[in-house]
């Protein structure tokens, strides 16, 4: 009796909230054999309040990759635009933080406004036009910054003290990196009740019904993409502000763990299937991952075997249950 | 290649521009195209799939020619159709399938018109059946001159309050394309076009639907669904798109509006939170109906309503359109379907080679008319260019 | 040229031979504003250092027909090179190039089957085997090089006949014969059949399986032929090197004017596209513009070529002009 109704209420979830569930399901499982492994270390609620905070910056870019891929397209450029960002933070400081911190943002902005014009606009192929801006992206970043780290800013001070004590201690006590990982989910969730937020799935399900009912994709998509360089840069913000450096290369592991953690969370990378929690639930996935394989004694070399392993098994659960 | 491709489509009775990239050719041509194909292969048994849907009456004859010929040879035809009479044409036996299942075959002598609905449907479909005249209001749409090079020129026409306009023609007479311009999904080149009065061009369908347009497409899949997403989130993207402020979504306003829309439409699904591709062909039909009512547009273009729709939920969307038009709004229905216009439309608008070429209010309107005016300019020949 | 807002009217010859046009301006340049841009050490460093990329590229192509990609080429490069090293050392040359073949082909075996019975994503399954080769070449290698002794082996890579090096013959052997397969092969046009309409193809008889399979094995060997030849540059087996490779072959083959959504591109507008690096690379070089501003050029390159040559006909609305369909 209890199964049936069990079973009924599973039938008349979305697909969505379907591969949420069972992503959800899947983390509660590494978490408990990072548990047994680690003999109850891992559980505790300092090493699991560790977890969130290692993995802000690529939770945040996530994000923004999972905007990206919802409306059909992608973003290969988030990880240079975080470098790039990192890199602006370092020699702006000197203008004082609200106005670097504003430069740091607004500055990638215009290069996803970029990336928005050609793939919304003209209709280019993301995949090229996000591409090609990586490459210049990330030049651009080495030419400012000579080609290597920057550890302080262009007047010869160091990275200012507020910033990285803020990383600390935060606001009110909580860690910088969770702060800012909250405001942007809660951001995130209300953009995506908004209309031109809500139409993103849309945009990414079939753009041509989307067109036929009035929807006005160009600008649907034009927003993903500018989403997508902004939450990179907020990701460039944290980094400078647990390291206290800038490089341009800083978030080049970022850009493949970002549409990872993406696909992990069982989004669909034709576009109209994804959820943010589900996201969430990825790149905590892989943050746990690490976890587990450090204490399995695994050679960090093998971290991209394990990480292209459990690519292909979410790829192929999310499909298997698209099928049904 | 070339002498094999000469081959076949000499036996078919067919000759082409090999050159020719595939999607240049007609319609008609294509299928000729893919029946060669078939016959390249040596097969003995051709399975044809609804191979008429956009075949003019000349092309009909042409084809059926080529599948009599085909049964001459010996080939086993299996002819999916919706098109009772060219079953009755072409038919030895019939098969009739509903709901998956075989409801009843034999020879078709042992049909006619009615048994064959029946065994379709199950009960009797009433012919007879007319939408009524209701007393019309101000003109909400009027078009003057439209032309769009290549394809229509020189439509003029008007639409009032409580009127449903046919708009018949053979299939590349310009109809989809005439509303696709007025809705904004193509450009016209020169003419006018005015909703209550007001001149207006349509960059795209976003600016048709803040006006009060609302268009169903002729291919409700392609262009009318999201399939991975919730039949309630696809019933509510025009009501989301026109009740929106400032990106603010009054959710449980529309929600409960849609929602309301969906049952009165009559969409059967487990639930409206379900995927729209796990519906039936024709409830996702009936959901984009619902999309589209649910924008409480005023003008209606339906381009083809009940094209693939059994015939049981036909006569629901008549009753929609009737509600729609006693509410005093307008509908400008595409269909080739005669009968259909005949009993649904007030006036019928004839539309051959890109121009109209007669009108038919109500009372004048009848199959031959239709057709005469139809067939009367074009001979026969379909292409506009 | 766009008649109507909205519509991709570029002239169809640009899709082309837009690549073509773009190497010519870049050449030219070359010839005229560059000092040494001529000379023979030149254009043959040139060849030397891109035909590895040439002959990635022609695998890329074969994969984005069929609509799909490959990003684990890379990675299949470091796995090749690892591959030959550690089997030269106890077997020899001979068995080294083998393995250094069969190795990689194993792994596009196993993303061809991903992608063609499992129906997986092409984008997802060649990340994940991109780090799953990657992650093998490492383990195998101990994240260390290994040297090669064998003084052959080492000499071939670099070698040249008539000046012109091995590795360029390598390239263009490849390129003639894989335009020669793909235009009048009946597997060649399935290729093309099965990225411009998968559902046509299926339905007129064409094994989309098959197809499919085959390209991803096949680019899987292309890479490991330019793996070895990569190796005996090295003078040892990397399991470190060929990162980012892919884009660089990806972007390429988008340059010559393939289309990322199948069924679109020409082997010559491939090795036009790869010379268009080349070139790039060689001009900036001579210049003396540092590196740093490579990448920028590189990018704006790309954009330019993508906007000149890229029709998309995919996801169109608008009817072109003059077109009346149904």
């Amino acid at each position: 009796m209890l199964e049936a109704v069990a079973r009924r209420w599973w039938q008349q979830r979305t697909v969505d909230t379907q591969r949420t569930f069972t992503t959800f399901l899947a983390m509660l499982l590494l978490i408990a054999l990072a548990a047994v492994l680690s003999r109850g270390v891992f559980i505790k609620p300092t090493n699991l309040l560790n977890l969130v905070f290692q993995n802000a910056i690529l939770g945040v870019i996530s994000f923004g990759q999972l905007l990206v891929i919802l409306s059909a397209g992608i973003d290969l450029s988030v990880g240079s635009m975080l470098g790039l960002s990192t890199v602006l933070l370092m020699i702006f400081q000197f203008l004082g933080l609200p106005v670097a911190l504003l430069l740091t943002v607004t500055i990638p902005a215009v290069f996803g406004a970029v990336n928005g014009y050609f793939v919304a606009q003209r209709r280019l192929p993301a995949f090229v036009v996000t591409l090609a801006m990586m490459l210049f992206v990330y030049s651009l970043a080495q030419v400012i910054s000579g080609g290597a780290g920057i550890y302080s800013g262009l007047n010869g001070a160091p990275l200012s003290p507020v910033l990285v004590s803020f990383n600390r201690r935060g606001l009110l006590g909580v860690p910088l990196p969770a702060v800012v990982w909250l405001l942007v989910l809660a951001g995130m969730a209300l953009f995506l009740r908004l209309r031109l937020g809500h139409f993103v799935f849309a945009v990414g399900g079939n753009e041509r019904a989307a067109v036929f009912s009035g929807v006005p994709v160009t600008m649907v998509r034009f927003l993903a993409y500018l989403g997508a360089s902004v939450l990179a840069s907020v990701g460039g913000i944290l980094a400078v502000a647990r390291v206290g450096e800038g490089h341009p290369a800083a978030g080049q592991t970022y850009l493949l763990d970002s549409i990872a953690a993406v696909t992990i969370g069982g989004a669909s990378l034709s576009g109209g299937e994804g959820t943010m929690i589900g996201t969430l639930l990825g790149v905590l996935i892989l943050g746990t991952l690490n976890n587990i394989l450090n204490l399995l004694n695994v050679s960090p070399m093998m971290q991209p075997a394990v990480k292209g392993v459990v690519i292909l098994l979410a790829v192929y659960l999310n499909g298997r249950r698209e099928q049904r | 290649m070339r002498r094999l491709a000469e081959r076949v489509l000499n036996e078919i009775g067919v000759s082409l521009n090999l050159e020719a990239p595939a999607g240049t050719l007609t319609v008609a041509h294509q299928q000729m195209v893919a029946i060669a194909r078939a016959l390249s292969v040596h097969s003995r048994v051709l399975l044809l799939d609804e191979p008429t849907a956009v075949f003019t009456a000349a092309e009909v004859e042409a084809f059926f020619r080529i599948v009599r010929r085909l049964k001459a040879q010996g080939l086993g035809i299996i002819y999916i159709s919706h098109h009772l009479e060219e079953i009755f044409q072409i038919g030895d036996r019939i098969t009739v399938m509903r709901d998956g299942r075989v409801t009843r075959t034999g020879p078709v002598q042992e049909f006619d018109r009615m048994s064959l609905v029946r065994a379709m449907v199950g009960r009797d479909i009433d012919f007879s059946r007319r939408s009524q005249p209701t007393a019309l209001g101000e003109e909400l749409l009027r078009v003057e001159g439209l032309t769009r090079r290549g394809v229509f020129q020189g439509i003029s026409f008007g639409l009032r309050c409580g009127e449903i306009v046919g708009l018949a023609g053979l299939v590349g007479s310009g109809r989809t394309e005439l509303a696709r311009a007025i809705f904004g999904v193509d450009r016209f080149h020169s003419g006018n076009l005015y909703i209550r009065g007001v001149g207006r061009r349509f960059r795209s369908p976003c600016q048709a639907l803040s006006h009060g347009l609302g268009m169903l497409p002729e291919n409700r899949k392609e262009e009318g669904l999201v399939p991975s997403r919730p039949v309630l989130e696809n019933a509510a993207y025009c009501a989301v798109q026109l009740q929106s402020r400032f990106g603010w979504v009054p959710w449980a306003r529309i929600r409960r509006l849609v929602r309301a829309v969906i049952e009165n439409v009559g969409v059967r699904c487990a639930s409206t939170n379900l995927g729209v591709r796990t519906l039936s062909g024709g409830n996702q039909q009936k959901v984009v109906i619902a999309k589209w009512l649910a924008a409480r547009s005023d003008i209606l273009i339906l381009d083809e309503p009940t094209r693939g729709v059994d015939v049981g939920a036909r006569e629901e969307i008549y009753a929609l359109m009737w509600r729609f038009k006693a509410d005093g709004k307008a509908i400008l229905m595409i269909s080739s379907d005669l009968p259909e216009l005949l009993t649904q439309a007030d006036r019928i608008l004839v539309m051959a080679k890109g121009r109209i070429v007669g009108e038919l209010p109500r009372e004048q309107a009848s199959e031959e008319a239709v057709l005469g005016f139809a067939l009367e300019t074009s001979r026969g020949q379909r292409h506009v260019n | 040229m766009s008649t109507d807002r909205g519509e991709r009217q570029v002239l169809p010859r640009l899709n082309d031979y837009g690549a073509a046009l773009v190497l010519l301006c870049l050449v030219a340049y070359g010839v005229f504003r560059v000092p040494n841009f001529l000379s023979e050490m030149n254009l043959s460093a040139i060849l030397y250092q891109y035909s590895i990329i040439g002959l990635l590229a022609l695998g890329q192509l074969l994969v984005v027909l069929t609509a799909g990609i490959d990003l684990s080429q890379g990675a299949l490069l470091a796995l090749t090179s690892i591959t030959t090293a550690l089997v030269m050392v106890r077997h020899g040359p001979v068995m080294g190039v083998l393995a250094g073949l069969a190795v990689p082909a194993g792994v596009g075996v196993v993303s061809g089957l991903l992608v063609s019975r499992l129906r997986m994503p092409p984008f997802l399954v060649t990340l994940g085997t991109m780090g799953i080769a990657r992650g093998m070449a490492m383990r195998i290698a101990n994240a260390r090089p290994v040297p090669i002794h064998n003084e052959a082996f080492i000499s071939f890579g670099s070698g040249t006949l008539i000046h012109v090096p091995v590795s360029t013959f390598l390239w263009v052997g490849a390129s003639i014969g894989l335009a020669f397969f793909l235009t009048r092969r009946p597997f060649g046009r399935h290729v093309y059949a099965v990225g411009s309409s998968e559902e046509s193809s299926r339905l007129s008889g064409v094994s989309v399986a098959s197809v499919k399979l085959a390209v991803y094995v096949l680019s899987a060997f292309l890479c490991a032929v330019g793996g070895v030849i990569w190796t005996s540059r090295l003078g040892s087996g990397s399991p470190v090197g060929g990162q980012n490779y892919e884009l660089e072959s990806i972007a390429a083959v988008v340059v010559g004017g393939a289309s990322l959504f199948g069924g679109k591109g020409r082997v010559d507008g491939v090795v036009a596209g790869v010379l268009i690096f080349g070139v790039i690379n060689s001009v900036l070089n001579l210049s003396r513009i540092s590196p740093f501003w490579q990448g920028m050029i590189k990018g704006a390159v790309v954009l330019l070529a993508v906007a000149l040559t890229q029709v998309r006909s995919g996801a169109a609305i608008r009817a072109p002009e003059g077109m009346a369909r149904a």
